[in-house]
């Protein structure tokens, strides 16, 4: 584990090839991020083809912001990681994948 | 690149599922016409009324002193006397019985002994205020169960609209991006019916979702529609601006500073109060004294001012309970992010919350152009200069459902649902331009933020001559750097396309938003002009935004000042 970085690594999906796989990202950090902080940094930063939900409701409510974060749903907007951590993100399994981190959440 | 088009026949096609857009799809569908509603996003999970906590109006039996005429005169009033008053009266008149269909769809308003609980808001004149159970996002639950119960509405999410398409004078249907199936959509219809909500994200610092650029506003525009009061935008008092994990979370004011409620304070970096509490200011009111103190000098670190609630007067317990019962989810989503409202003093400034102005409408939606309407808050002659507490979702069921009605009467009257195949050239074509740019530097997300600096910085609160000519300058330049846009080449969830997209908006809505506030050389409302500090009884008109052989025209516009409904 380096210090001043999290380390992530996000299963990508390509609907056009239908291949998946993991891609790991070296994010910069100085203090603990949410998750949806972390994943708004990489497509600005670092990566502009990630696909992502980009949309709060400040309630914590809508779930659109909902991932896996090491193999556990959770929402991004309200959930910390820490500076030195490597952390996955995947998809949830809620709705039908539609690229990386969007599905079409349907229940 | 090859791209796969897909063509669709549609009687009234709504844009946007918000509030207003899924009103309007039920009321269309109900009367008999198929109904595609499409959206940015999930239906649920975007737009702005998700967003809103929860707060409407309506005259119901509660005081009897208070009547549908009084909401009118209270819309008026607080809209500083730029409201259609046609448009007023309809609200007013409708609310309460948009309400009961609410309450019919099985919609939880909170209760209080039996009835519905109904307080009174900064600028009513009598208590008409009520409150959705689990705010916005709730009546958005309930609208789309109404939706899926209906078999004559169609829903797309995920899918950009770009242009309006035009048969002679007459709007006919509208082409997109479907990012689910990377299709390009082409799209024939009866009616099109705008509900795509304001341009608030033209700011730094707002509590609207990141889409909430002004794409109606846009598209009317390019359809040849009028757009009024474009100036016109509204701040709200209580935005979280730090810490950075909660910047955005709207602080309802009407609870956290009522005397009776919660008894909160604001605080400059002095430590001193600034405001008198009783009675609450309205909004327009409020941001002005926030801006003022700001501007002394006396603000945070972050340029806001903090929010106290330990210099409450009340009991805790109180207190506790008046979060609990208005604004429960706002508290529990602060805490969940280690920001305690009780007990931490929270960085807050005014942040951008509705926009005033917009497309020029009448009292059924209807706007200049045939075929074209609109509601909600894209629509821009119903709350003038300053929109009262509650009222906005008020406005998405009353314009959503007149809007709905009239499309779909129109839709029934036009037979014609012909395809116009070269707007897929066009479309295409500026595709293409987009992913030609191979490894661009120019980003649409980076020239956002550029936007986003120039209009909080000669286009906030506080305007002048010098500064907005200023902004139409800077502005010139971004929209030059927007031509060598390059971005990933796919129509599948591509958020850079949607953003180039959103860019080539958010430029042009900037330029209308400018010209109109030179225009205006006043201070009304929402519309501060520090070298016209006072209102002007010359200015008791709209301005007007049209576009006249490929030009922005500014114009002024009379507002309708008869009841004829």
């Amino acid at each position: 584990m380096e210090s001043g970085l999290i380390t992530v690594n996000i299963l990508r999906f390509n609907p056009e090839s239908g291949k998946s796989y993991y891609q790991k990202y070296l994010l910069p950090a100085q203090e603990k991020r949410s998750v949806q902080e972390v994943i708004r940094l990489i497509y600005h930063e670092l990566d502009a083809t990630l696909a992502f939900r980009d949309y709060n409701c400040f309630q914590g409510v809508c779930a659109c912001c909902m991932v896996k974060l090491n193999g556990k749903a959770i929402r991004s907007c309200s959930t910390f990681v820490n500076v030195g951590d490597e952390i996955t993100i995947e998809a949830v399994n809620f709705g039908r994948i539609v690229k990386d981190l969007v599905t079409t959440l349907d229940s | 690149m090859e791209f796969k088009v897909k063509t669709i026949k549609t009687d009234v096609l709504v844009i946007g599922s918000g509030g207003a857009g899924a009103r309007a799809a039920i009321e269309a569908a109900n009367n008999g016409t198929e109904v595609l509603l499409t959206s940015k996003g999930p239906i649920t999970r975007s737009g702005i009324t998700p967003l809103a906590d929860g707060g409407m109006t309506a005259v119901l039996s509660i005081d009897d002193r208070d009547s549908p005429e009084q909401h009118f005169k209270d819309i008026i009033q607080e809209g500083r006397f730029l409201s259609d008053w046609n448009l007023a009266f309809a609200l007013a008149k409708d609310a309460p019985k948009r309400i009961q269909e609410l309450i019919a769809y099985g919609i939880k308003f909170m209760m209080s002994s039996g009835k519905l609980l109904q307080l009174s808001s900064p600028g009513e004149t009598y208590p008409r205020s009520i409150y959705l159970e689990g705010g916005g996002h709730q009546l958005m639950l309930g609208l789309k169960r109404q939706i899926s119960y209906n078999l004559n509405i169609t829903l797309m999410e995920d899918t950009l609209i770009i242009e309006l398409t035009k048969q002679n004078d007459r709007v006919n249907g509208a082409a997109g991006i479907n990012m689910r199936t990377g299709e390009l959509l082409l799209i024939s219809a009866g009616a099109v019916i705008l509900a795509t909500g304001g341009n608030e994200q033209l700011w730094p610092h707002t509590d609207t979702p990141p889409q909430a650029v002004g794409d109606g506003c846009y598209l009317a525009y390019q359809a040849g529609a009028e757009l009024v009061d474009l100036e016109l935008i509204q701040f709200y008092p209580l935005v979280a601006i730090y810490p950075e994990s909660v910047k955005g979370t709207l602080i309802t004011y009407e609870v956290v500073l009522d005397p009776e409620l919660c008894g909160g304070k604001l605080i400059n970096a002095h430590d001193e109060e600034f405001l008198s509490y009783n009675p609450l200011p309205s909004r327009d009111i409020l941001i002005k004294q926030i801006f003022s103190e700001i501007a002394k000098g006396r603000g945070t670190a972050h340029g806001g001012v903090y929010l106290d609630l330990t210099l409450s007067d009340i009991q805790k317990p109180r207190i506790e309970k008046s979060i609990q019962e208005m604004i429960p989810h706002t508290h529990k989503y602060l805490q969940d992010l280690d920001v305690k409202l009780l007990e931490d003093r929270i960085e807050v400034a005014p942040g951008t919350h509705f926009t005033l102005g917009g497309v020029h409408i009448d009292e059924w939606g209807q706007t200049s152009i045939k075929g074209l309407f609109a509601a909600g808050e894209v629509a821009g002659n119903l709350h003038g200069g300053n929109r009262a507490a509650n009222n906005a979702l008020t406005e998405t069921q009353v314009f959503g459902y007149r809007a709905g009605k009239k499309a779909a009467r129109y839709a029934s009257s036009v037979n014609n649902r012909d395809f116009d195949p070269s707007i897929l050239l066009q479309f295409e074509r500026k595709l293409n331009a987009f992913f030609q740019v191979k490894d661009s530097p120019v980003r649409p997300d980076k020239l956002k933020r550029k936007i986003k600096e120039l209009m909080s910085k000669y286009v906030g609160f506080e305007r002048s001559e010098t500064g907005l000519k200023r902004a139409l300058q800077e502005l010139s330049i971004i929209r030059q750097q927007s031509e060598q846009i390059g971005i990933p080449e796919t129509l599948y969830y591509n958020l850079q396309l949607q953003e180039a997209i959103e860019v080539e908006i958010m430029i042009n809505v900037a330029e209308m938003i400018i010209l109109s506030a030179l225009e205006r050389t006043e201070s009304r409302g929402h519309h501060y002009r520090r070298d016209f500090p006072q209102d002007n009884p010359d200015w008791l008109v709209h301005t007007l935004i049209s576009k006249e052989q490929d030009q922005m025209k500014i114009a002024k516009k009379a507002i309708n000042y008869e009841l004829s409904i």
